[in-house]
């Protein structure tokens, strides 16, 4: 299979730039004797080594004034052949500037006789030349840090040719000696030898993943219009993100995927030895047949446990601790029925559906017991207090209760057991993490590293911190055994951690996270794999490496972060079984964990599946328990937590989160977490060629001396009318006119400013664009409730220049505009008041009545509930049915405009009258202020009695009373229909989130039940 | 060793009087007759060399003329050492303009900042509608360099940039050399607004032969 032979100016041409020209290229070849293994390569067993391929070549240069020419020689060199499909390969190997000391000369030595029978190739020299070979010699200079380089060739003519024009180009660059010259001399070939250098994307360490969670433009330079901030490390980032893009597209999202199930499992034991069966916690059970859920060990006595040698789980699955060991023939797998059972269902077109191997090589299997698509390809589960004894904190006490909970595990896995084998483990005193992964997968796991951090007691000892382990999951090759084909591995991490407990302890939490972070490192020496054994040539990385250095990253961890509601709210919020959804949705407001995600102060931009399970602490057994069984001594809390982050190669979806309310052998109940990982199977020979050659057209835009030149095109944007949650889309084109690549952004006007106005949404607010090429950039205008509030109090007209800056270059300017459709949604009752009419009316904020003539209430929060009044009292589930999308935005048009209202209701009409409602909840939570005040929450919570609650009206400002009155009269209307009876609970929680909005800065939350029962005053 | 100083030259002007060919027939002796409006700022480079050997290296933010693009004028002129505030002498109008650019910069801008008035399009003088005493005795008045070029035919151009260097004040120790090394990027995460220009301007200073 030979592939078509390109001349050497073809090869050439491929290579350099369109700013340089190919005078004259010629086939060459190393001296015969030169460093004979690094030059040769074997296309097949069979045949002797033939030499790489090479070329001369002379590249002419002219300078962007058009007057100076520079000349090089280079020596290109063809990269060993990978993989079919990619064309042959050169790299640069030498550069020599053609300057005043540089010298190039030909010899012919003697009459040599040229091996026809094994000719480089692509030799196109070998036949039909004369037979003459001829030396070169390229002398680069005695002041110069480069060697004189000596090749054959047997194109003799060529070869006169190249020298004439080495003469030549000599002779322009004596001739130089204008001083008007202001060019960095060669500093175009700069480019060539930097493609020598690893391009950014081929490093097998994978980046940063807290870099990767923030857009590229966040992390450019300071600068704005006139102030460049650093061009050059901004060039390099927007390149960087863009081969990430590119590689993405045109290699990730289009190859090949490798899947990998992945069970998380989290469990603080609290010292307990395994008693109970684990099957809930370690297997899915929902998939799987009905058979097989009677797991084969149902109960396991405490007492029959722990050092005892003879138990009969050991007994039955040793086996399975120590993968080294076969299986004694004789043992059967425990549960033969249930076996027979699930071999039935999966017979029934439940197939492997793995992409990753169907390797066979693990010989130690059973072969007949059958894998379930549900099955995870790996168990990953994090322990906390497994041992509390005293002794455990100072010196290691062996691996015995490791042992205990493994084998407990794998008795959960029932039948399953045999498929799995344990990876790795890495205990601190109290952490253990444990990785089990299906047998057959073993040879896909490479580079296993662990670390472990105490942060307990003198913020060193292991009663808290963290375990982890670094695993590269390696997919098998598509198709199998295609040599020199290996696939790129994806480095994943695991960190068990257990952190500070007690409610106050929340910011020592927050620290104690960035702390470990920090301190998770996994050494190279520890990795477990005898790496040079693996026979891959994508060596691991013999650096440390932290714990974002991986493709995902997950934490299992006892985190300790509790509740920040008073306790008897969290306990009855819990207890409310009917309210459930809105309840935990409060709470899971007020969980610490979210607030230090929402405020960035800990576990920024991991993602955490909204918890819907009860919170797995604190249950007693023999202590004073609530209903729910939570301890009364501590304040129930969600301590148990499964979080992810990754990057853009792998995607992430997770399938399950809760936890095993029926596993009680201890005061936590574990949690468990399914996650599919998909990840691209690319080979590493198709990834890097693919690199290597964008790289190509990438780097060495800082050595470029043109100047980037774009077009962009309209330069005048009018959105026309742009209104609240409305989009208006347009776009932007930007072309590359210019020779060089040209990376650009958008920059602010001035230092104060952002770079792009509050209604204005661009996509991308940086980029790169190749010469000849174009891009397109959307903007988008959107006023959400936040830029609303801004922008009802400002000029109706929104003008503004957009700056896009290109780096090395100039800037250009984008004027957009638009005319904003004021609306009475997300300002306040207080401005609402003194609108002299309808909003869209206002011309401009001087036009707004003084604070003396205002208004009683605000006309469009009055309408709506005086039509609800007159029309929607027989509705059923105002408020709590969500209405049209669509209806609501024409309601909203005919309280912004005053206009009377289009929408005619009908006899039966539910849709209409549910859309007022919505309306009416929507403009109340969208108010900037709640209807009640803030500052006055804490004393509303604490009313016990109707007539005290009017008494605090007072308090209010006059209209949010008229609002308050009105507003809460018709929901007590409403709530006196029968059907309303078991719904009017529902309708306070809402509305209590609505009129008296969380403040979700505070530390110390007013409570939920207290509010809830203040306007159950009123309403109820 | 010759000294070099380096600094930083804004152009102002209505729309269409010429800026942008006059620093292109500065920095590339080129010129072209349909040339595109500026719409935005380009930035540009051009070393003048003095009668003693010194050389000034101009750092040129080029700005667009339009009145919709005013408010950003500020952003390109602060901290500049120079203007050069450029009118149409076909165009009365554009004088009126160049001369509220000129109270702009006085009221705004480096109080040290040397301000040339560049009277542009000399080849069409017969329809010359600004006289050239009109403009001096303005220039007088204000205590601003003045000048005639034709960024067409070449005619003043250089004049009126080499007058510059010679006024500005050459007494400030010679830039650094070498400040920025291309392919050695965040050398300069802050921005000095002394040499902003450095990193934009590719690999002028450095030398490695």
């Amino acid at each position: 299979m030979s592939k078509p032979v390109r001349s050497p100016t073809e090869v050439a041409q491929d290579i350099i730039r369109p700013t340089e020209e190919v005078k004259v290229a010629i086939d060459a070849r190393t001296a015969p004797r030169a460093d004979a293994d690094s030059e040769t390569w074997t296309v097949s067993e069979h045949e002797p080594p033939v030499p790489r391929r090479k070329i001369l070549a002379v590249v002419s240069h002219l300078q962007p004034n058009g007057k100076h020419e520079q000349g090089c020689v280079f020596v290109l060199l063809q990269r060993p052949p990978r993989i079919q499909s990619i064309p042959d390969e050169y790299v640069v190997e030498h550069a020599f500037p053609v300057l005043h000391n540089f010298s190039i000369s030909m010899a012919q030595p003697r009459q040599t006789t040229v091996d026809l029978s094994s000719p480089p190739p692509g030799s196109t020299f070998a036949l039909d030349q004369p037979k003459t070979e001829l030396t070169v010699t390229i002398k680069p200079g005695e002041d110069t840090p480069f060697s004189s380089v000596t090749l054959h060739t047997t194109d003799t003519q060529g070869l006169r040719l190249l020298l004439d024009e080495c003469r030549r180009l000599k002779e322009a660059s004596t001739a130089e000696t204008d001083d008007d010259y202001d060019f960095e001399p060669f500093a175009w070939i700069a480019p060539y030898v930097a493609d020598h250098a690893v391009p950014p994307l081929l490093s097998s360490i994978p980046p940063d993943l807290r870099k990767l969670q923030i857009p590229v433009h966040a992390r450019l330079s300071p600068a704005s219009a006139g102030v460049p901030g650093s061009d050059l490390s901004d060039v390099e980032a927007i390149r960087e993100d863009w081969l990430r893009e590119r590689m993405q597209k045109e290699i990730f999202a289009v190859g090949e995927k490798a899947r990998l199930k992945i069970r998380i499992g989290t469990f603080n034991v609290n010292g307990k030895l395994p008693s109970q069966d684990l099957s809930a916690w370690v297997r899915d059970q929902i998939t799987l047949p009905a058979s097989a859920l009677i797991p084969p060990l149902k109960e396991i006595s405490p007492l029959s446990i722990g050092e005892d040698r003879k138990n009969p789980i050991e007994e039955q699955l040793g086996w399975c601790l120590h993968p080294g060991n076969t299986i004694p023939s004789g043992i059967i797998p425990p549960d033969s029925s249930s076996l027979a059972a699930s071999s039935d269902s999966s017979a029934s077109g439940a197939t492997v559906v793995d992409t990753i191997s169907e390797d066979t090589t693990v010989s130690d299997q059973p072969p007949d017991v059958p894998e379930d698509p549900s099955d995870p390809d790996m168990l990953v589960l994090g322990f906390q207090e497994l041992d509390l004894s005293a002794e455990a904190l100072l010196y290691s006490t062996g691996t015995a209760r490791e042992d205990n909970w493994c084998m407990a595990v794998f008795a959960g896995l029932g039948e399953k057991a045999v498929l799995y084998e344990k990876l790795a483990s890495k205990q601190l005193v109290g952490m253990l993490l444990v990785i089990i992964i299906k047998k057959r997968l073993r040879p896909n796991f490479t580079d296993v590293r662990t670390a472990s951090v105490g942060a307990g007691i003198m913020g060193i000892m292991g009663n808290k911190g963290a375990t982890a382990i670094r695993v590269s999951f390696t997919p098998s090759p598509s198709p199998p055994a295609s040599s020199g084909s290996e696939s790129r591995p994806t480095a994943l991490a695991f960190v068990n951690a257990h952190l500070a407990a007690f409610d106050e302890m929340y910011e020592k939490r927050n620290v104690d996270f960035h702390d470990l972070c920090k301190r998770l490192v996994f050494d190279y020496a520890n990795s477990g794999d005898d790496i040079a054994s693996t026979g891959s040539w994508y060596t691991p990385a013999a650096v440390p490496l932290g714990i974002f250095d991986a493709d995902a990253l997950f934490w299992l961890v006892n985190l300790n972060y509790r509740l920040l509601l008073p306790d008897a709210d969290v306990r009855s919020l819990l207890a409310d079984y009917e309210l459930r959804d809105e309840n935990f949705r409060v709470l899971r407001r007020f969980d610490q964990l979210t607030t230090a995600m929402r405020s960035k102060k800990a576990f920024d931009s991991f993602i955490e599946r909204p918890i819907t399970h009860l919170p797995s602490y604190r249950f007693g057994s023999g202590m004073l328990t609530d209903g729910l069984g939570y301890d009364m001594k501590r304040k129930p809390a969600w301590t148990d937590r499964i979080l992810h982050m990754t990057s853009r190669a792998v995607v992430v979806k997770q399938e399950s989160y809760t936890s095993h309310p029926a596993i009680t052998m201890s005061d936590h109940r574990p949690v468990s977490a399914a996650f599919e990982l998909e990840g691209p199977a690319v080979s590493v020979a198709e990834y890097e060629s693919f690199m290597q050659r964008v790289w190509r057209e990438v780097s060495g835009i800082e050595y470029a001396e043109e100047r980037p030149r774009l077009r962009v095109t309209p330069n005048i944007i009018d959105f026309a009318r742009i209104g609240h949650k409305r989009t208006v889309t347009r776009t932007l084109e930007v072309a590359n006119i210019g020779k060089v690549p040209c990376a650009f952004r958008f920059v602010s006007q001035n230092f104060a400013a952002d770079a792009c106005p509050s209604w204005l949404r661009i996509e991308a607010m940086a980029g790169l664009v190749l010469p000849g090429k174009k891009t397109e950039i959307i903007l988008t205008a959107y006023v959400d409730d936040a830029a609303a509030a801004q922008l009802n109090l400002g000029n109706a007209r929104l003008e503004d220049t957009l700056v896009l800056h290109t780096a090395l270059g100039r800037d250009y300017f984008v004027a957009v505009s638009g005319d904003y459709d004021r609306t009475c949604f997300a300002t306040s009752i207080a401005w609402l008041v003194r609108l002299p009419g309808p909003v869209r009316a206002l011309q401009a904020p001087s036009d707004l009545l003084p604070e003396d003539k205002s208004v009683n209430a605000p006309r469009e929060i009055m309408r709506l509930i005086n039509w609800l009044m007159s029309n929607g009292t027989q509705t059923d589930g105002l408020f709590l049915t969500p209405g049209d999308e669509e209806l609501v935005l024409r309601i909203r048009e005919d309280l912004d405009t005053g206009e009377e209202f289009s929408l005619e209701v009908t006899q039966n009409d539910s849709k209409t009258t549910l859309a007022f409602a919505d309306t009416l909840l929507r403009l109340l939570e969208s108010l900037t202020d709640p209807v009640i005040p803030s500052s006055l929450h804490a004393k509303c919570a604490q009313i016990t009695s109707r007539d005290e609650a009017f008494e605090i009206l007072d308090q209010f400002p006059v209209v949010n009373i008229n609002v308050w009155i009105s507003l809460t009269a018709f929901l007590h209307f409403i709530g006196q229909r029968e059907s309303y009876q078991t719904k009017i609970e529902h309708l306070i929680a809402i509305f209590t989130s609505v009129l008296l909005r969380d403040d979700l800065n505070s530390l110390m939350p007013v409570s939920i039940t207290g509010k809830r029962n203040f306007l159950r005053y009123f309403i109820g | 060793m010759s000294k070099q100083f380096q600094f930083k030259l804004v152009l102002l002007g209505e729309s269409a009087v010429g800026k942008s060919s006059l620093v292109l027939r500065f920095v590339k002796d080129q010129f072209d007759d349909y040339r595109e409006s500026t719409i935005g700022a380009a930035f540009l480079t051009q070393t003048v060399t003095l009668e003693d050997q010194t050389t000034v290296k101009f750092e040129i933010w080029d700005t667009a003329g339009q009145e919709r693009y005013k408010s950003l004028a500020p952003m390109y002129y602060r901290n500049a050492n120079c203007a050069v505030v450029v009118y149409d002498i076909t165009q009365s109008t554009s004088l009126e303009k160049a001369k509220s650019w000129i109270r702009e910069l006085q009221r705004q801008a480096d109080p040290n900042i040397v301000i040339a008035l560049c009277g542009n399009k000399l080849d069409l003088s017969a329809r010359r509608q600004v006289s050239q005493e009109e403009a001096k005795k303005y220039a007088e008045e204000e205590g601003l360099m003045w000048g005639e070029t034709s960024a067409k035919t070449g005619e003043g151009v250089s004049d009126i940039f080499t007058s510059i260097a010679k006024k500005l004040p050459l007494t400030a120790p010679p830039s650094a050399r070498g400040g920025t090394r291309p392919g050695v990027p965040g050398g300069r995460t802050g921005v000095d607004l002394n040499k902003q220009a450095n990193a934009g301007q590719g690999q002028g200073d450095q030398c490695n032969c």
